[in-house]
């Protein structure tokens, strides 16, 4: 605790994790009427390792993408951030809080946002569950009119405050979920994938919002999302993680950098020429003329360009990165 | 204490608001109750006017019996069972996580949340009939209304925490369906007067799961017909039940695994 207070003042961690374990013990049934009888009697049980040996620290102010598929142990460590789940070992830290002690002090300075769960009273008006919030956090009258007007203003909701939650759409009632999370202006947020389900201009809309946010509020951002815009134009740094364990965490740059093994070369040609003279350059992806997408190992690009440029009649060229989907499927596919 | 009294407060009026959204549901609710109420009503009149006297309890004991049954039932129903009815299929289905990040005591959130408002209506009007049937048939003192009050309100604390405490187990028996009837028709014990109990099972409905004992230890009191041995013995079982449950939440919520997302 001492350590981590020191590093803590040094760094202004806000977060840190160190060698997070989090194991669950769950049953296997066999298929059929069968299993089932026979699950009755004698049950096979199987540790689940959900997050294993995971560490990592957060600064204040930073926008963290957790990155991993299904499975792969983001929400549980969110989870873990949050108090809702007791460790197995290892030691969490968050605003200087053992997150499970559950404090009051800690819970007001903390939300928690899953797109997939909400909050809010589904019979009546969004605005009735933020008064209620109010309450729950004790939020003063002034405090809460100028947040709430700022947070209405940012998302646009102003029209549908007093309309029943279950009769607005998705994206509406996402926009108010954030809200409610945000009413106390929490100091650290854990978004668990927001955008899920959303048109892509409402994830647009979404992803804006938390930009300015964390700009604005200087608050410390975790988000999971399986969508890499959502990734690419919020967070500097991602942490992957997959069947528990990190994977990688560090700038998004440095995934492209260390993983990305190939870079693309986008070609106009100015005549027809003949396949096998593209295949000399690299792996082509395709090749419809005049346009082709040559593969190029990554660090012979340059000259592999130039080579392409000598030897064929080219109209126009760009080398381009491969994209971030790729490259972090690539990432989980080798490091099965 | 304030803060709690202002979120219970919130509360109240939330779940007003929640059911007055859906008027057909209050009209017939109220309806349901008043029927329920002359049905118990005329059964009694019926047992007692063959029976004369059940185990001691004349008809006039076994009409309050039902008259503080339903007040304390209804208070039951009104701020406690619709919340831990939730509690325990939330728990299931992990939609108990949102509740746990509020930095508020987990017990009363999970407690005092959602409450039945309509049913309380009924209640304060069924406590109103209580009053003018007590102090027309039993000469009853200040002091004696206070001591039926309290330990009405113990009795329902000692419900309440056997209730809780059964929700609770929902952390590792996730599937415990209907356990507002399972819990309703224990507490239908409570009508009848305890004399009718015998042995262990008396101790067992008194003082392990205070059925027996909410409804009929205000009457007795009212009645002048219990002791304070008795009355001490209920009053320490529910005050126990009630940290009980508050250990046991404690230790149930470390083993809380969620559900997945």
């Amino acid at each position: 605790m001492i350590k981590w207070a020191f590093r803590s003042i040094m760094n202004e961690l806000v977060i840190s994790v160190q060698h997070l374990t989090k194991h669950y013990k769950v049953y296997k049934k066999q298929p059929g009427l069968g299993g089932s009888l026979k699950a009755l009697f004698s049950r096979t049980y199987e540790t689940i390792k959900a997050v294993d040996d995971v560490s990592f620290d957060i600064a204040q102010g930073e926008l963290i993408g957790f990155i991993g598929p299904n499975g792969a142990g983001k929400t549980t460590t969110l989870k873990v951030l949050s108090g809702l789940l007791y460790p197995t070992s290892g030691s969490v830290s968050v605003l200087g809080f053992n997150p499970w002690d559950r404090k009051a002090a800690f819970q007001k300075q903390f939300s928690l946002v899953m797109g997939q769960k909400n909050q809010l009273w589904w019979d009546l008006p969004a605005i009735e569950s933020f008064l209620l919030n109010k309450a729950i956090y004790e939020i003063p009258e002034k405090q809460f009119q100028e947040t709430l007007d700022k947070l209405v203003d940012l998302l646009d909701v102003r029209d549908v405050l007093n309309v029943q939650v279950r009769k607005l759409s998705l994206g509406q009632r996402m926009k108010c979920e954030l809200i409610a999370a945000l009413l106390h202006n929490p100091k650290v947020l854990f978004l668990d994938e927001p955008t899920i389900g959303l048109d892509v201009m409402m994830q647009k809309v979404m992803r804006d919002f938390i930009k300015s946010y964390n700009k604005e509020f200087g608050a410390t951002i975790i988000l999971t999302s399986h969508y890499m815009e959502d990734v690419k134009e919020l967070c500097k740094r991602v942490v992957i993680i997959d069947h528990g364990k990190k994977l990688f965490d560090g700038e998004l740059q440095g995934i492209i950098d260390k993983h990305a093994r190939n870079r693309i070369l986008s070609i106009v040609l100015s005549e027809d020429v003949p396949r096998k003279k593209l295949e000399a350059i690299g792996e082509i992806k395709s090749y419809e003329h005049p346009q082709a997408t040559i593969l190029v190992p990554r660090k012979e690009a340059s000259e592999r360009a130039a080579k392409l440029l000598q030897t064929l009649p080219v109209a126009d060229i760009t080398i381009e990165e491969p994209p971030i989907e790729a490259i972090i499927r690539d990432v989980f596919q080798t490091t099965k | 204490m304030k803060r709690y009294l202002t979120l219970l407060h919130n509360f109240l009026v939330i779940s007003l608001k929640r059911e007055l959204e859906y008027r057909t549901n209050t009209i017939l609710s109220v309806l349901f109750s008043f029927v329920w109420v002359v049905t118990t009503y005329i059964i009694t009149t019926v047992v007692f006017g063959q029976a004369g006297k059940i185990a001691g309890w004349s008809i006039h004991d076994a009409i309050l019996l039902i008259l503080v049954y339903y007040v304390i039932s209804t208070f039951l129903r009104t701020f406690i069972a619709p919340s831990i009815i939730d509690f325990s299929q939330n728990i299931r289905l992990g939609k108990l996580d949102l509740l746990l990040t509020k930095p508020v005591d987990v017990q009363f959130m999970t407690s005092c949340q959602k409450l039945n408002m309509i049913r309380s209506i009924r209640g304060f009007f069924m406590f109103v009939v209580l009053m003018l049937y007590a102090t027309q048939y039993y000469p009853i003192s200040l002091f004696t209304a206070c001591l039926a009050f309290v330990f009405g309100i113990l009795g329902i604390l000692g419900m309440y925490a056997a209730y809780y405490l059964l929700a609770t187990a929902s952390f590792w028996f996730e599937n415990i369906w209907n356990l507002e009837e399972l819990f309703m028709s224990m507490y239908e014990a409570g009508k009848h007067p305890f004399d009718i109990y015998q042995g262990p099972l008396r101790a067992v409905a008194l003082y392990i799961l205070p059925v027996a004992g909410i409804g009929a230890i205000p009457t007795l009191i009212i009645r002048h017909a219990i002791s304070p041995f008795t009355l001490a013995l209920f009053a320490c079982s529910t005050l126990f039940l009630f940290f009980l449950s508050r250990i046991f939440l404690r230790y149930a919520l470390r083993q809380y695994t969620s559900a997945s997302s």
